[in-house]
């Protein structure tokens, strides 16, 4: 790991074009201002990690789902029983696309608006 | 310049199929899945699948985030998507159905952005938000209410 060491008001690049900034340091309070692309996503660790640890929880996919709707008294029945291999998205793609219930891709979505 | 969705997000009322989308980054847990179908469920309105394409990729059960907080918000900067319409952008969040499916969670804190024209998405992970990522789908258990 590279250490560096900055006073507040001096800076650092990550290659071309991410700066990080020490703005303040106040006792084991430090505050950057960090300026890179859009490209390149800038987040606290722990809530990244959060977020991560939430996705691969998630991801048991559609056994869950399909659980979720017996659950709820109607919705799709697993073909087969909601056996581990349920989830792969070969059986997933067995789930047809019905016209009504698809995407809009024709641009008349409504409620979005312009902030500044 | 930023782009606020707000109060709808009607997904649901298109007339094709979702074609694969392009995760750039992949999605937080999974950042070498990048190609996703998003499949709708059949009879059940703003719910859908997302899964990678490839053999053994993850799959997660999305919905419109709208349907079920009418006055969700969700602020991205508008270059998110170079070229993308704010009327392209689609709106969805993954949801966690433990054991118990009546203890289903919703991560509103960070959503996924689809552009359904240019068939890309990404999980936008805000700065700051006030919503959560285990959101209950049921805050109120039937039990509870003796039901």
């Amino acid at each position: 790991m590279l250490v560096l060491s900055r006073r507040a008001g001096e800076a650092v690049f990550i290659g071309e074009d991410v700066r990080v900034l020490v703005l303040e340091v106040r006792g084991d309070l430090v505050r950057l201002g960090i300026k890179a692309p859009r490209s390149v996503p800038v987040h606290r660790e722990e809530v990244f990690e959060q977020i991560r640890e939430e996705n691969r929880r998630a991801a048991k996919g559609t056994a869950a789902a399909d659980r979720l709707f017996v659950a709820l008294g109607s919705g799709p029945e697993p073909e087969d029983g909601p056996r581990p291999g349920s989830r792969t998205p070969h059986s997933i793609s067995k789930t047809p696309a019905t016209e009504s219930q698809s995407l809009n891709l024709d641009g008349d979505n409504t409620g979005h608006k312009s902030g500044e | 310049m930023v782009v606020i969705f707000e109060g709808t997000n009607r997904s649901d009322t298109g007339k094709r199929s979702m074609p694969l989308i392009r995760f750039e980054s992949g999605i937080p847990g999974f950042p070498e899945v990048r190609r996703f179908a998003l499949h709708p469920i059949p009879e059940r309105e703003g719910w859908f699948r997302l899964f990678g394409v490839e053999e053994g990729d993850p799959a997660f059960l999305v919905v419109d985030p709208f349907l079920l907080v009418p006055h969700y918000k969700v602020e991205v900067p508008d270059d998110l998507f170079p070229g993308a319409r704010p009327q392209d952008i689609v709106v969805l969040a993954i949801v966690r159905v433990p054991e118990d499916p009546l203890g289903a969670t919703v991560n509103l804190q960070a959503p996924l952005i689809v552009d359904v024209r240019g068939h890309r998405g990404l999980q936008w992970v805000p700065a700051e938000s006030s919503y959560s990522l285990r959101h209950p789908l049921f805050p109120c258990r039937p039990e509870a209410v003796g039901v």
